[in-house]
């Protein structure tokens, strides 16, 4: 089968690189003579805009691989991309089983856009000098959306803005009831480009004192008898009361989380926060599911986040139950194979091992569209310190990102405790990290981070089902009728139907077919027993045309027998949603 | 309460400008196979209730919109998947002020539910023409606003004036029922060619019913206690164009609008639809209603009931399960609607209980995620017992109602015995699993569709079933061809039309004084010391109904009431919150508030309550010295 390819693989490098010649082979990791056709700094993170030219550059160098689709508007009117990533002259991308990558879906979160454009941009410099790099384009389709949330990316990055600000989606909204949109959000009180802390001196007063070792940090007051307080307390965000409700900051823009808005086991506002007045309420949630919902060749699911490093499954909430055991198996396999692949990540389930999180995207990637999906949240502070061995002198907590930052940072993540005249607080300090410390990796572990979540997905991908006709044969039964003996086989992890498609009856059964002129297929039927021939699940009607809900399952195969009468040729064939149709011949003479 | 009917009939009395379809919609019983013919119409002096098609009803909402610009405007809200129109008439005195609260009436959202568009279309006549002389009606839109969404789902609707004649029910997305690969291969149909797509029996071993000993026509479930074998099978009439043995088993449509709405939505279920508000006429109509915040209350013309048959409630502070709340009504909303639930019996007399589920409803959503008053009516159903005589039926009209007690009211069971086995198990279409099958206690009692039988037969109403044919069906034989005809168990007999639609618009005008309405009760203020003054208030609601219910309160969908001191240049509040959000004011109670203010000026304060449902109110008093 390789051979085959060879040649045609060798004239389309050519085409692809005339100026540069031939790649040498091995980039991944490889450094020593590379020189990517499209040079991308990943050393830092993009703004929409940014993050948009760099796709359509890829998709400039590599027209013929990489396409861009506009499947919808965001609230503020910015596109909603997905670059299709596939070989389209190796078939076009909805006859291959498909991988969903998207990020960013929570604004603030932007990692993950970086780690969809590292995905696309290594799968294309490497196509033709690896060869499954060039089974991944040839074989398999990849729809890549970079940022679920483009208003609050771009307002992450224009805005002031801290580290969690700018989750939301940008549809105004009425969160403290007052009939009022967003009249009240967070700040920039003293101008500096930042959303940071404010905390207030009250000798005697407070809660909290100056740590003696570092006086940005601040420590709690043990509860005693002894009269002893603190001179410190926190405000909160850096923010006043702009509404004169008496609360501050209660109204920031939007207010809704475009994560709780998936269909399966969605919830209501009063029951999961920001879940919005209906499923797919707003445009980008929408879009999203109807060009999935389109493509029943999606088989795999990725979506990307921040922070904590997790690679997280569903179920999102308990009363849900546990997924079928067959699929299980490869999101166990894959989940382990991450956390040697992503240190620090852990393999979790996301309401027992994180919290419930009802109407979740990717969640309803696997209960809705029957794809295998994960979450990964991307970045977790142990990676400031990965030297385990070395855990004895490394501060700890909040001391421990001073350190960081002190050292490694030139002290540029932070900003100073400076006073502020507070217009309902009167003299207050203002300060704390910047918005790009404690979610995001400082700009020299950008790399590796979207490297290996990028590596994880390229995974998970080439566990999509490939089928093949493992064997075929035909035996003579006397009288003119024969039997055929066919073996279809999926080589990979994932099932061509989930546990849960074939359950829940998600998209189509798969079909095994006998066909041939001058042929009469008398019976068939699935085989339940290697040795055992006559062990057959009869097909009632049609036995030319076997519908197989289950689907081959993962590194299975399934065996068929047909009773046939005439001679000439069979055509065996399999088809299903998730992977490439197959067929083969079998001579009755 | 007295009922005031007379109101009721006074408003009755003006007759409409005969608005002229100019859409020359052909008259609904043309044929007597296209629907069910009934006895001729009762004499009536007010507005006719007509049954139209969806050119006609539109024509006629236009028309009224136009004659009447003082208080009818239509307002398209959106289109159906085959690009229908879907519109709203607002029936209101003037233009409604902020805050003034407004009922939403919603009918034929379910399919074969097109009566409930002439009930619809009746009240926003009899309303728009008595506006000008009848003082209830006048009252009644000078004080709320009405919305009438006279036809939610014109596709279906459309059915009703097609050929064939069909009860269609799914109008949206479908699946492959059969799962054989082949989408919406095997139709209902009419095979016979005799213009309705009815039922179809035929003699097969496989079969789970049997003809009824009572009456040849009725099939019952077979049942092995009584010896009985099954050797029918029943289905929509269809051919079997995929050869499978099962006739009319994969439509192309499934999805049901109403299964269409997020609570308890049923994923992956063949009549859900893809995902919640994925049919465009359930996103129309969530819109609307997510955009008219002065929507305090809905009704609903369809299937379900919640106002004959109490719902399913839980106690307000019942816990959640996994954080998902107890299923039903909220006990204190609950009581609420059983006290409308009362009035409207006093006032209509209709017993006709729902059938269908409420999951994943329009009328669920409404009060379960939105904390709206939600009123499901169901209209009529077919009786299931043969009318009666007229001395029982009479005990339970209210006094003073001298008409006699009308076969359409009757109580009505909700067995069913359409056959649920096509569809792999999801249940015929037009079908839904009978609660009273296998309930022991029914066990020798007379079948419910042997008793609409005998109902059809007492009241003359025999176009309602079709008599068994037998014909030669080209995959499967021998069948017989026949049945219950299309609507006949959503469209009352002729004869009741306009005593129905009458008493439900009695029922509606009484529903707007229910409706809650804040006022300023109370607004003192006066100089304590100096420049310190003390301000109280009270708040009133004089209606039955909460500002919010508790529905309300726990979804938080709508925000509060809102009571704002309105101060001169110069005073300030120097104790409690310039604004006071309110989320909870039961009907007929009082609210107190309290603040201070400094201010050393002689001076006027202003107290103001806005609302988006509830109403506004200021006041402004003198600081008393």
């Amino acid at each position: 089968m390789m051979h085959s390819m060879l040649p045609v693989l060798a004239a389309f490098a050519l085409l692809q690189s005339p100026a540069a010649g031939p790649k040498p082979d091995g980039f991944p990791g490889l450094p020593a003579n590379h020189t990517p056709r499209v040079e991308i700094a990943w050393n830092r993170l993009y703004d929409t805009d940014a993050l948009y030219a760099l796709f359509d550059r890829l998709a400039a160098a590599y027209p013929n691989l990489l396409s861009k689709q506009v499947i919808g508007y965001s609230t503020e009117n910015r596109e909603m991309r997905v670059y299709t990533l596939t070989n389209s002259q190796r078939g076009s991308h909805e006859e291959k089983p498909a991988m969903w990558i998207d990020g960013n879906v929570h604004g603030n979160e932007v990692q993950g856009g970086e780690a969809v454009l590292y995905t696309a941009w290594y799968l294309l410099e490497n196509y033709g000098h690896n060869q499954r790099v060039d089974e991944l384009v040839n074989e398999r389709t990849f729809y890549l959306l970079p940022t679920v949330n483009p208003d609050s990316r771009a307002a992450w990055f224009r805005d002031p803005n801290d580290a969690s600000s700018s989750r939301t989606g940008r549809k105004p909204t009425d969160d403290d009831g007052d009939g009022l949109f967003d009249e009240d959000p967070s700040d920039d009180l003293d101008g500096d480009g930042h959303i940071v802390q404010m905390r207030k001196h009250l000798p005697g007063e407070g809660n909290l004192r100056l740590d003696p070792d570092d006086p940005r940090l601040m420590v709690p007051v043990p509860p005693n008898d002894k009269g002893i307080k603190g001179d410190w307390i926190m405000l909160g965000e850096e923010g006043t009361d702009d509404d004169g409700d008496g609360r501050a900051n209660e109204d920031d823009v939007g207010g809704y989380d475009m994560n709780r808005s998936s269909a399966s086991m969605w919830m209501p506002e009063h029951v999961q926060g920001g879940a919005g007045p209906y499923p797919l309420y707003w445009p980008e949630t929408r879009s999203i599911a109807e060009f999935l919902l389109a493509r029943p060749n999606l088989a795999a699911l990725q979506s990307f986040h921040n922070a904590g490093g997790m690679i997280l499954r569903g179920p999102g909430a308990e009363s849900f139950g546990e997924y079928p055991r067959e699929d299980l198996r490869v999101y166990d396999e894959l989940g382990r194979d991450g956390e040697r692949m992503l240190p620090f990540y852990k393999y979790m389930v996301i309401w027992k091992d994180l919290y419930t999180v009802f109407g979740g995207f990717a969640t309803w990637g696997y209960e809705g569209l029957g794809a295998i999906s994960f979450t990964n949240e991307l970045w977790n502070d142990a990676q400031q310190y990965p030297d385990s061995s070395k855990s004895s002198i490394v501060p700890e907590g909040r001391k421990g990102d001073h350190f960081f930052n002190d050292a490694l940072l030139m002290g540029a993540g932070f900003v100073d405790w400076h006073a502020y005249d507070h217009p309902l607080y009167g003299k207050v300090e203002i300060g704390g990290f910047k918005k790009d410390v404690g979610r995001v990796p400082p700009t020299f572990l950008i790399e590796e981070m979207v490297h290996r979540n990028a590596l994880f997905c390229l995974k998970h991908a080439e566990s999509m089902p490939i089928v093949r006709v493992a064997k075929s044969e035909a035996s003579d039964l006397g009288g003119g009728v024969r039997a055929v003996d066919v073996v279809f086989e999926n080589t990979r992890a994932i099932p061509t139907r989930t546990g849960r498609a074939a359950a829940m009856k998600i998209g189509k059964p798969d079909l095994f077919t006998l066909e041939g002129a001058g042929l009469e297929v008398l019976a068939g039927g699935f085989r339940s027993d290697r040795f055992r021939p006559e062990r057959l699940e009869l097909a009632e009607r049609e036995p030319g045309r076997l519908l197989g809900e289950r689907g081959i399952g993962g590194r299975s195969e399934v065996r068929v027998r047909w009773f046939v009468r005439g001679t000439g040729t069979a055509r065996v064939a399999w088809s299903g949603e998730k992977a490439r149709g197959v067929e083969a011949r079998v001579e009755l003479r | 309460m007295a009922v005031p009917l007379s109101a009721c009939c006074a408003l009755l009395a003006f007759v409409p400008v005969a608005v002229q379809d100019p859409a020359g919609a052909p008259p609904p019983q043309s044929s007597p196979q296209s629907s069910p013919p009934s006895s001729p119409p009762e004499k009536s002096d007010g507005p006719p209730v007509e049954l139209l098609d969806n050119e006609a009803l539109g024509a006629r909402l236009a028309a009224l919109a136009s004659a009447h610009p003082e208080c009818a405007s239509i307002l398209r809200i959106g289109f159906s998947r085959e690009r229908r129109p879907i519109d709203v008439l607002r029936l209101s005195a003037g233009e409604p002020p902020p805050g003034r609260p407004a009922i939403l009436v919603v009918a034929n959202l379910d399919g074969p539910q097109t009566f409930s568009s002439a009930v619809a279309l009746h009240h926003a006549e009899a309303l728009a023409l008595g506006q000008a002389t009848d003082p209830r009606a006048k009252q009644f839109l000078e004080s709320t606003t009405l919305y009438v969404v006279a036809r939610a789902n014109p596709d279906a609707a459309a059915a009703r004036w097609a050929k064939p004649l069909f009860e269609a029910e799914a109008t949206g997305t479908g699946v492959d029922d059969d799962r054989d690969r082949r989408d919406g291969e095997d139709p209902p149909a009419d095979v016979d060619g005799d213009g309705v797509i009815a039922w179809m029996r035929w003699k097969d071993p496989k079969g789970e019913w049997t003809l009824d000993p009572a009456d040849p026509r009725v099939l019952v479930k077979a049942d092995a206690k009584k010896g009985q074998r099954g050797e029918y099978r029943l289905a929509r009439e269809g051919r079997d164009l995929d050869r499978d043995e099962t006739p009319s088993e994969d439509a192309p449509k499934d999805a049901i609008l109403n299964r269409n709405f997020p609570h308890d939505w049923v994923e992956h279920g063949a009549e859900s639809g893809r995902f919640p508000m994925d049919e465009p006429e359930a996103r129309a109509l969530a819109e609307f209603l997510l955009l008219k915040k002065d929507i305090a209350l809905v009704i609903t013309y369809g299937g379900l009931d919640n106002l004959v048959e109490k719902p399913k409630s839980a106690a307000d502070n019942a816990p959640s399960n996994r954080r998902i709340p107890a299923a039903g009504w909220l006990e204190s909303d609950a009581n609420l609607l059983a006290e409308l639930a009362k009035r409207y019996g006093e006032r209509t007399g209709n017993k006709t209980k729902g059938r269908g589920t409420e999951a994943g409803s329009f009328q669920a959503w409404v009060y379960q995620h939105r904390g709206l008053w939600s009123l499901a009516i169901a209209l009529w159903d077919m009786p299931t017992e043969a009318k009666k005589a007229e001395a029982e039926g009479k005990a339970q009209e209210p006094p003073g109602d001298k008409e006699p007690e009308k076969s359409g009211e009757d109580r009505t069971g909700t067995e069913e015995q359409k056959p649920p086995e096509a569809r792999g198990g999801r249940g015929a279409p037009g079908s839904r699993p009978g609660r009273g099958e296998g309930d022991p206690k029914k066990e020798d009692k007379p079948s419910e569709d042997l008793g609409r039988l005998q109902w059809i037969d007492g009241a003359g109403e025999s176009a309602r079933f079709l008599p068994w044919k037998s014909f030669q069906h080209p995959e499967l034989g021998l069948v017989e061809i026949g049945g219950f005809a299309p609507f006949a168990r959503t469209e009352p007999p002729r004869a009741d039309w306009d005593r129905i639609a009458g008493k439900q618009l009695d029922f509606l005008l009484g529903l707007g004084a229910d409706l809650p309405r804040v006022s300023i009760e109370k607004l003192e203020a006066r100089r304590l010391a100096g420049g310190l003054i003390e301000v109280e208030a009270a708040v009133l609601n004089d209606s039955l109904l909460p500002v919010s219910n508790k529905a309300g309160q726990r979804a938080d969908a709508s925000r509060p009431l809102k009571a704002r001191l309105v101060l001169p240049e110069g005073a300030k509040v120097v104790g409690g919150q310039l604004q006071t959000l309110i989320r909870d004011l039961a009907g007929k109670s009082r609210r107190e508030l309290r603040w201070l203010v400094f201010c050393d000026q002689p001076l006027q304060i202003g107290l103001k309550l806005d609302s988006d449902n509830a109403g506004e109110a200021t006041a402004i008093v003198e600081v008393k010295q």
